[in-house]
């Protein structure tokens, strides 16, 4: 260093960096490790608190997912909407009652069975399971 | 352009002796620095991720999954987007300040051109990236990508060497997988590696 202007030394800065990447690195040993160790809830592509699930009337869906939500006489029930003629991405019409698919027009009723084709099976229902609180929706093999 | 430092490996991560000038944050604004910086968020980032992405059919899915289902996954997800567009960003703005202050010229052109071949390679990884998403947009991205490799003379043998299969929206992420992770990021690492050396043995930037 020619003129030393600066409030820090380079020798400052360097430690400073060093004990800041340290902190950093002890600080990520939790959330890294907990990340490694979730392999369990991967079956699971959604979990959601029990409190935040929608308890009233029709279908509802679920964030930015496939699944839609209501609540029946036995529990949760969750439907995957994905159309069983070529997998188009259905939503529910509250109005109409049905479930419509964008691509070729199919229609189910609000309990999934096909109304008008070309789609001839039900919409798949996906499997909620409680656990801690909080429903775990697994996507149906489809 | 004497060459500071020694010929140590050591030596050349923490030279001995370095241009007072070099020093002065305005001298580069520490561009390559952030660049690095990034580039190594990105790569412990993008090795947690490797534990559970699934390249296919299965990409979107499983990516739903880690950001759900999986403690911290939301996070390392969101860590490795947003480190890989700061390096975008960050290398551009890199390659600006070095037209700004001409350490393009002779005796640092070969850097140049290896910052130039860097560029291209973070754009690529950029861009892979987004592709491997699975989502429907990336689905768009890669057919816009293709038809502009097949505008390129032997573009269709390109594509399919980096694309895969011709379908965009079906397996052609675990042909993008293996070029962002292993390739691309591999070259990458080691231009890096050339580009660092070279500055040394070019003795460190002159100031603005």
């Amino acid at each position: 260093m020619t003129r030393d202007r600066s409030l820090y030394s380079r020798r400052q800065v360097l430690s400073l960096g060093r004990k800041a990447l340290l902190v950093l690195g002890v600080g990520s040993i939790y959330p890294v490790s907990r990340y490694l160790r979730g392999k369990e809830d991967t079956l699971a592509i959604a979990r959601i608190p029990s409190s935040e699930l929608p308890l009233h009337g029709d279908w509802q869906r679920l964030g930015q997912t496939r699944f839609w939500l209501r609540q029946g006489n036995e529990g949760v029930e969750a439907m995957w909407a994905s159309c069983t003629h070529l997998g188009c991405e259905v939503s529910f019409d509250a109005r109409r009652d049905q479930w419509v698919c964008p691509c070729h027009g199919s229609l189910y009723s609000r309990d999934g069975q096909p109304v008008i084709g070309p789609a001839v099976n039900p919409l798949v229902r996906a499997e909620v399971k409680e656990k801690d609180g909080a429903y775990l929706l697994q996507q149906p093999p489809v | 352009m004497g060459k500071t430092g020694n010929d140590s490996f050591m030596g050349h991560i923490r030279p001995s002796q370095i241009r007072a000038g070099a020093l002065r944050l305005r001298a580069t604004f520490c561009l390559g620095g952030f660049s690095f910086l990034a580039f190594i968020v990105l790569a412990i980032t993008g090795v947690l991720l490797l534990f559970y992405y699934q390249p296919g059919d299965r990409a979107f899915a499983s990516l739903s999954e880690l950001d759900s289902a999986l403690p911290y996954g939301g996070l390392i997800r969101s860590l490795h987007f947003w480190a890989g567009q700061l390096m975008v960003i960050t290398v551009f703005l890199h390659m600006v300040r070095v037209v700004w202050s001409g350490a393009y010229r002779p005796l640092k052109e070969l850097n140049w051109v290896t910052g130039v071949v860097l560029f291209l390679l973070t754009v690529m990884l950029d861009y892979s990236g987004y592709l491997l998403r699975g989502g429907q947009e990336s689905g768009s991205a890669a057919t816009v990508g293709q038809a502009l490799f097949t505008a390129l003379p032997g573009g269709k043998a390109l594509a399919t060497v980096f694309f895969g299969r011709p379908s965009p929206f079906n397996g052609s992420t675990l042909s993008m997988f293996v070029w962002h992770v292993f390739i691309l990021a591999g070259a990458v690492s080691f231009l890096q590696m050339f580009h660092f050396w070279r500055i040394r043995r070019g003795g460190g930037v002159r100031p603005l």
